[in-house]
């Protein structure tokens, strides 16, 4: 009996062998941009904690006054006409980030990008859409269309920031409890607060699967086969979640679930909170005030 | 003692599976029982029966004098009374650990039966006390090691004080320190009195846990009685399924020996409740491959 590892059978047309180590990792595959998404979600989910844990102005009030202040603001943001006072709110949130040791390129990757994109594309059409004198001579676009244009951004991107600065400056069962506290339809409050337990169950589950095919795979396949094998695993963890669901609610029912949930609150609102809450609702209340 | 549960001739079937195939099994009130069984034996299943999470697709089964079916439980005052007598901890915490912090975890169980808010507070504290829960008070469930998560999920059963504790794979996937912490809590003075039932393979764990072992095949029970007796006859153990074959090459032959992972029971006497002075130690059995353990037979080729 021969003692060397025998060599592997010749992969067959089409299934290469991997130029970049033993494990068939490669730049680029579906599977390896499935894993990489994946980790990243878990990272944010984890560096959000972090955030939410610091000691800062906004991780110090109470959680039920948060949620209603930063509701006032980006109220705020949607009631205003002025641009000036979008501006200003949108500087508000920035110091808010600030003293609450949120960096802004925080922001700027998690909020600003991405939803400057999205309404940037929403917005462009009033650009030339919109009546009104050219800006400038010999293009379509119209002083009252870059208002409007404007005013979608700025506010999106306000309203944004500052709900993100909720969920980055509470711990997320802080903010079911508040969201219950303010009387938001409880298996509303369940069913998010569930979604935020399992998804991370699951991404672990989705990151194994394509972990455990990556091992048992001897080089990089062809896309089609890779995304054939991405939307198995897809279809599997569906399954999975399914199966899930059926024991979470059993186990749910096992100690006393009769389809409404009971919660408990455990918040002491301080003078400060109250100090918070009177600041953020007196901005909706001025504006509206000024606009009469 | 009163009886608990009376099952008789228990069927239950699903997606053309048989699950439990005509079993019967008489529970008394403050019996510690462990279920022993292969994967696929049914263990979970009647454990789930158990606890009115299925009924029955033929056969009685009765808990605390009442018929365990559907239509019963229908009736919410019914359900409710049950599931205040009744606690299952789950084989996988993943399943069990849904709420946002280790406090609302044990805060669930009591709010649901209608406990107020001070009540429960008191309550969770205690639970949070008892079991070395204090520091993760505030951490997500999910967060937590395999080992912390058991815990939890033990507490948050065990607050509401059910009379009848039905564990599914306890010692499934801990660590021997883990598995030892959780074997000796259930030996805990907080759980005298009980009428405990474990669903588990791990035959090292049962002299410290149980009382009365019954051995389940295929949806039945084939073997009911001491555990020291059961665990002794290794032919029963082999036929169902649980020992350890260990084969090896010998002059080119190849030889297989079955092996019980389990000491003698009645060498060692902790606090065993009942039936003669088998009971748990560090040295139960972990491995230690003593020659009267093993049973050779299946000598191959």
């Amino acid at each position: 009996m021969s003692d060397t590892v025998p060599s592997p059978s010749p992969a067959p047309a089409g299934y290469g062998a991997c130029d970049c180590g033993p494990t068939g990792r490669r730049k680029g595959g579906a599977l390896d941009r499935v894993l990489r998404g994946l980790g990243a979600v878990a990272e944010h989910a984890r560096s959000a904690e972090q955030m939410a844990s610091r000691r800062g102005l906004l991780q110090g009030l109470d959680p039920r006054i948060k949620v209603a202040g930063l509701g006032a603001l980006v109220l705020s943001a949607t009631l205003t006409h002025r641009l000036e006072i979008l501006g200003a709110l949108f500087v508000l949130a920035c110091a808010l980030a600030l003293a609450s040791r949120i960096p802004l390129w925080r922001l700027a990757r998690q909020v600003w990008i991405g939803v400057g994109l999205f309404s940037g594309a929403l917005a462009l059409p009033a650009l030339f859409l919109v009546p009104g004198a050219p800006l400038v001579a010999g293009l379509p676009v119209s002083g009252p269309g870059l208002v409007s244009a404007a005013f979608l951004l700025g506010r999106a991107e306000t309203a944004a920031s500052f709900a993100v600065l909720l969920v980055l400056t509470t711990p997320w069962p802080h903010v079911l409890k508040a969201l219950r506290s303010l009387r938001v339809p409880v298996a509303l409050v369940a069913i998010l607060g569930m979604t935020h337990r399992y998804i991370f169950l699951l991404l672990e589950s989705a990151a194994e699967m394509v972990e455990a095919r990556r091992a048992r795979l001897l080089g990089p396949l062809p896309p089609k086969a890779e995304r054939r094998l991405v939307v198995g695993a897809v279809g599997a963890l569906l399954l999975r979640s399914l199966d899930l669901a059926g024991e979470v609610h059993l186990a749910m029912v096992a100690r006393g679930y009769r389809g409404e949930v009971r919660l408990i609150d455990e918040f002491r609102i301080r003078p400060r909170d109250w100090l918070a809450l009177a600041c953020a609702l007196a901005v909706p209340v001025a504006i509206l005030w000024g606009q009469a | 003692m009163t009886d608990v549960y009376d099952l008789e001739a228990l069927r239950f079937t699903y997606r053309d599976t048989t699950a439990l195939d005509g079993l019967t099994l008489g529970i008394r009130a403050g019996e510690r029982v462990a279920l022993l069984g292969p994967n696929g034996s049914g263990k979970s299943t009647l454990l789930r029966l158990m606890c009115a999470l299925s009924f029955a697709t033929g056969g009685t089964a009765r808990a605390f004098g009442a018929p365990l079916t559907e239509a019963q439980f229908a009736d919410p005052a019914r359900n409710h009374a049950f599931r205040r007598r009744v606690g299952l901890v789950f084989q996988s915490p993943d399943v069990q650990l849904f709420n946002p912090t280790v406090f609302d975890e044990i805060a669930f169980g009591p709010l649901q039966m209608g406990w107020t808010a001070e009540e429960t507070r008191a309550r969770v504290e205690e639970a949070l006390a008892a079991h070395d829960l204090g520091p993760l008070r505030d951490r997500p469930p999910h967060r937590l090691s395999g080992g912390e998560k058991k815990r939890v999920a033990l507490a948050s059963v065990l607050v509401t004080g059910p009379e009848v504790l039905l564990l599914d794979e306890p010692t499934a996937a801990l660590d021997p320190a883990n598995r030892d912490a959780l074997v000796h809590r259930l030996g805990s003075p907080e759980l005298a009195g009980k009428t405990i039932v474990t669903a588990t393979h791990e035959l090292d764990i049962v002299p410290a846990i149980a009382d009365r072992a019954v051995v389940m095949v295929a949806g039945k029970v084939i073997a009911d009685g001491r555990p020291a007796d059961l665990l002794a006859d290794h032919d029963l153990l082999r036929r169902a399924g649980l020992t350890h074959v260990h084969r090896h090459t010998h002059d080119g032959r190849e030889h297989a020996h079955h092996h019980v992972h389990a000491l003698d029971p009645g060498a060692h006497g902790h606090g065993a409740r009942g039936h003669g002075g088998h009971g748990h130690g560090a040295n139960v059995g972990h491995g230690e491959h003593q020659p009267d353990r093993f049973n050779h037979d299946g000598h191959g080729k």
